[in-house]
């Protein structure tokens, strides 16, 4: 027999979300899913918890308001035993995940989950730092492309007739700081291309450099979430554009 | 900047002075220059430094993929050091271990040539030498004497020659350099094992290679009456490209960049390395002590100004760029274009080539066309 707690109101509200499309939840059952698990006290105690200073369990609403980011790295102790360490902002605290059965089912189990089901938080990969996963803003849009591209227009300009930033630098102020999904920054850099392809020039890297501290095949792929790929399938480190665009977009 | 020529309606050019992939510098010595009189101010001045000893004495050349890296090594290697009396060895796409650089320098220069540089440095010391003979007799007659087995008091002898020589203060490198001489006859070349530790045979001991390999510099460097030594590096960031690393071998990256840098503290040694932004940055991020050690130049992309003495100068090789374009020509390009010397040698290689086909001088929307048709929503 199937029980369902209907008086709660967040499973009401799951319930009367429409069904799921493609495979994907619709909106406005991602955020009562969302809710949901962020409210449950195993996922807080063992995961959730790292991007608060809460104590107890925080719906959603909470969590975009006020969640920090945790960064998380392998790290080996001994010969051959895996250990992750989540290291927390909000808490200024570092979590173990110590036994293999820990680190499939927060990992690789709620980590997941959060990121690319209920897509609360997102991560990109850092050298020498670690993965960096990182609360996303409520209030996403589709203007939120244009509105980044405007942002990069913006930052302060290098001497002479180009500004070059790296990717990196963009996903830690608008992805880490602004809580903007890594695929909207990535898009807001395609428009920029498309938009202005005389005056936006990419610096590609090479795939092996960028994941240098990669061991194997499946951490590198990981590791390479953190570059932009352009149409030609190439690593993209760093964008340079012309100073001019900074008056052009105001036209 | 070269004087515009009268204008001309049929050109006659008879050779592209620009090269098809825009890959690298021209090979003609005379014929490296920097477009951009700053650059060259800038990297003179830490030449200059380094001179009078001061500041770090390793050089990371930053830019992307046709920015320019290689053609400022060029001009390092072929104009400015030999103008300083450096030695200049040039790498390209090095390899990830320190012995990968030993490996390939004495393979480059010749397990031979190199012993008898060896040789000759610390033949006057030897005490065995006015023992056997009242003439001296050359390194092929000595090479002649230790065709079989070397005896152990020959080897003491050579040691004690190379460290009285003043190649080594360190007794087991100078044993290593005298095997090196002493076992020449029976194989005069150099074998990539002879570099790779704790196998049998190696020339290098155990956690000994940044001495040896200062000790073959200090060779080098006496023997061919030279200041210094400079090593450039070009495509640093390759170095993974072959093979994915390990953690072993990633370490073994830091370590060769840490130990090259321990050598040019000793003065020697200056070392160029010539990398994409990101490789600077990864190698900031996994190792910011180091990076602090090296002097960053970031290669800007070229100016109006820069692209038009670029294109000119070559064009003076072969013609009058006045006679083979429009006034104003470099103002129909893509301001991408005229950035990057390599995507800028790429159109110019183009357009030179349908003028030679054509006969006749190329138009400014010609020329547009060309730049669009090669880098059009790059």
């Amino acid at each position: 027999m199937l029980l369902v707690a209907s008086n709660n109101p967040i499973v009401e509200r799951l319930l009367d979300a429409p069904l799921p499309e493609q495979n994907s939840l619709s909106p406005r059952a991602r955020e009562a899913f969302a809710d949901l698990v962020l409210r449950n006290p195993d996922c807080f105690q063992h995961f959730f918890h790292l991007f608060v200073s809460d104590d107890t369990p925080v719906g959603l609403e909470r969590f975009h308001a006020n969640a920090k980011p945790v960064v998380w790295i392998q790290a080996t102790h001994g010969r051959s035993t895996r250990t992750i360490e989540l290291r927390s902002v909000a808490r200024q605290e570092t979590a173990l995940l110590e036994s293999p059965v820990t680190i499939r089912s927060i990992l690789y189990g709620v980590r997941y989950w959060a990121r690319d089901e209920l897509q609360i938080v997102d991560e990109f990969f850092e050298t020498a730092r670690g993965c960096v996963m990182y609360p996303v803003r409520a209030d996403a849009s589709l203007e939120d492309t244009n509105v980044i591209t405007l942002r990069v227009l913006d930052l302060p300009a290098d001497p002479g007739d180009w500004t070059t930033v790296s990717v990196n630098t963009l996903l830690r102020l608008f992805c880490e700081r602004q809580g903007y999904h890594v695929s909207t920054l990535f898009d807001a850099i395609r428009t920029m291309i498309r938009t202005y392809p005389a005056h936006v020039a990419l610096i590609p890297t090479i795939p092996n450099f960028a994941a240098v501290s990669a061991t194997s095949r499946n951490r590198e792929t990981f590791e390479l979430r953190g570059y932009f790929t352009d149409g030609h399938g190439r690593l993209i480190s760093h964008i340079r554009f012309h100073n001019t665009l900074r008056g052009l977009r105001h036209a | 900047m070269p004087k515009r020529p009268s204008s001309v309606t049929s050109v006659d050019v008879t050779s592209n002075p620009f090269e098809p992939s825009g890959s690298g510098a021209p090979l003609v010595e005379e014929e490296f220059w920097l477009p951009n009189v700053t650059w060259k101010q800038e990297l003179q001045k830490w030449l200059d430094r380094l001179g009078t000893g001061q500041g770090t004495r390793s050089l990371a050349i930053v830019g992307g993929y046709g920015s320019g890296k290689s053609y400022i090594l060029h001009w390092l290697d072929r104009v400015e050091f030999p103008r300083r009396k450096v030695l200049t060895f040039y790498f390209e796409n090095p390899e990830v271990r320190f012995y990968d650089l030993a490996n390939s320098l004495l393979r480059r220069i010749g397990r031979k040539h190199f012993a008898k540089l060896l040789w000759e440095l610390a033949e006057p010391n030897r005490k065995r030498l006015q023992q056997r003979s009242l003439f001296a007799e050359g390194f092929e007659g000595y090479l002649d004497t230790v065709t079989k087995r070397t005896s152990t008091s020959e080897l003491a002898d050579l040691q004690e020659a190379i460290r009285q020589s003043e190649i080594t203060a360190d007794d087991e490198i100078a044993y290593c350099l005298a095997r090196l001489i002493a076992e020449t006859p029976r194989k005069p070349y150099f074998e990539y094992r002879d570099f790779v530790v704790s196998r049998s045979g190696s020339l290098v001991a155990q956690g000994q290679e940044h001495r040896y390999f200062a000790a073959i510099l200090k060779t080098l460097r006496v023997a061919d009456n030279v200041d210094r030594v400079a090593f450039l590096l070009d495509e640093f960031e390759q170095i993974s490209l072959r093979k994915r690393l390990t953690t072993k071998d990633s370490q073994d990256y830091l370590v060769t960049l840490k130990r090259l840098i321990d050598i040019t503290h000793q003065g020697d040694l200056w070392l160029v390395l010539a990398m994409t932004p990101d490789a600077a940055e990864q190698t900031a991020r996994l190792d910011p002590a180091f990076w602090d050690r090296c002097y960053r130049f970031d290669i800007p992309p070229l100016t109006r100004d820069d692209a038009v003495r670029l294109v000119e100068e070559r064009i003076e090789r072969v013609g009058d760029p006045g006679g083979l374009f429009e006034s104003g020509y470099m103002d129909v390009l893509q301001p991408t274009t005229i950035a990057s010397p390599r995507r800028l040698v790429k159109v110019f290689h183009a357009a030179i080539s349908r003028i030679m086909s054509a006969r006749k001088r190329l138009s400014k929307d010609e020329l547009k066309q060309i730049d669009q048709d090669i880098y059009s929503g790059d």
